[in-house]
């Protein structure tokens, strides 16, 4: 059943995350995609073992995470920072909300 | 109002929303740890009874060496009686006023200090803790002193943690409770997504 949770999740975040950076950006649909996956594959994991492990607040991993993924779009799409932060709030928002449904409908 | 400045309104507007609850109500997608109890020694004071007692519930159960819990909103006490003044029948018969005055204003009852709880904490249902079991302590009866002895954690794969209660009001929280097939997962993926980004930094910074 964690396993389920946690590849349906990895899976839900990377394809919500990657079409909206493509829906902003514009780049190379495989580049968006690889990069999705690769910052995902950094920020989901650690984000999901603080929330169940150290810190049950989804507020603050929320934010730290848009944060940390702002600063990972600026670097790899080589863009401003503004645009970066907007990207990731957008993404990480609409990944929240899909997330939150989600598991409210289990 | 900037489109950006609307996408962080609206980004901390959902968060404060959806900010840890602490409401009466389990969340969907959450669920509640609870908590079992073992009196460890009881067999050691076979001239005694011992009760458990709680607001709302339960009005009364005789406690044995099988572990005990009861309802998730309850805060419960151990009370203790000599077997000889201990009559089950008249109790059963009792209102609730009665009852509470059995357990509080009676000389013939000693209660416990301890207040226990029925719920350890909400998490997420996909943690992988399913309960906890505190054993207790009867280090006295005359008065009656009940202590936290250790605490077993019980995961979904079977395995336990156990720790040992150093001060009573503080638990003592699980080593690491990650199960071995996940520790991959939440170290080995991040470290290597952490590299490929470094490296594809590095390699554009130096060619």
């Amino acid at each position: 059943m964690i396993f389920d949770f946690i590849l349906t999740s990895l899976a839900l975040t990377v394809v919500v995350e990657a079409t909206l950076w493509w829906i902003i950006l514009r780049d190379k649909p495989l580049k968006i995609v690889g990069y999705a996956v690769l910052i995902n594959f950094l920020t989901l994991p650690l984000a999901q073992f603080t929330y169940f492990y150290l810190l049950n607040n989804l507020f603050f991993l929320e934010v730290v995470v848009v944060l940390v993924e702002s600063l990972l779009i600026m670097l790899l799409f080589q863009i401003k920072y503004p645009k970066a932060l907007y990207v990731s709030i957008l993404a990480n928002l609409a990944s929240a909300v899909l997330g939150l449904w989600w598991v409210y409908s289990l | 109002m900037k489109s950006g400045n609307v996408v962080v309104l609206v980004f901390l507007i959902f968060c404060f929303l959806f900010s840890p609850a602490y409401a009466d109500v389990i969340e969907p997608g959450q669920k509640n740890v609870p908590i079992y109890y073992v009196l460890e020694n009881i067999n050691d004071y076979p001239q005694y009874v011992f009760l458990l007692h709680g607001s709302p519930s339960p009005d009364l159960v005789v406690l044995n060496s099988s572990s005990f819990t009861f309802y998730k909103f309850s805060t419960a006490r151990i009370y203790l009686s000599k077997k000889s003044d201990f009559n089950p029948a008249a109790i059963e018969k009792m209102n609730f006023t009665q009852l509470d005055s059995y357990f509080n204003n009676n000389s013939k009852v000693s209660k416990s200090d301890l207040e226990l709880e029925a719920i350890y904490e909400t998490f997420s249902e996909s943690s992988p803790l399913e309960n906890v079991t505190i054993i207790l302590k009867i280090v006295s009866v005359n008065p009656l002193k009940i202590e936290k002895s250790r605490i077993i954690y019980q995961y979904q794969n079977g395995k336990t943690d156990q720790q040992n209660y150093n001060q009573q009001n503080t638990t003592p929280p699980p080593s690491t409770p990650v199960p071995d097939n996940l520790f991959l997962y939440y170290t080995l993926i991040p470290i290597l997504a952490a590299l490929i980004i470094i490296s594809i930094l590095v390699y554009r910074r130096y060619r």
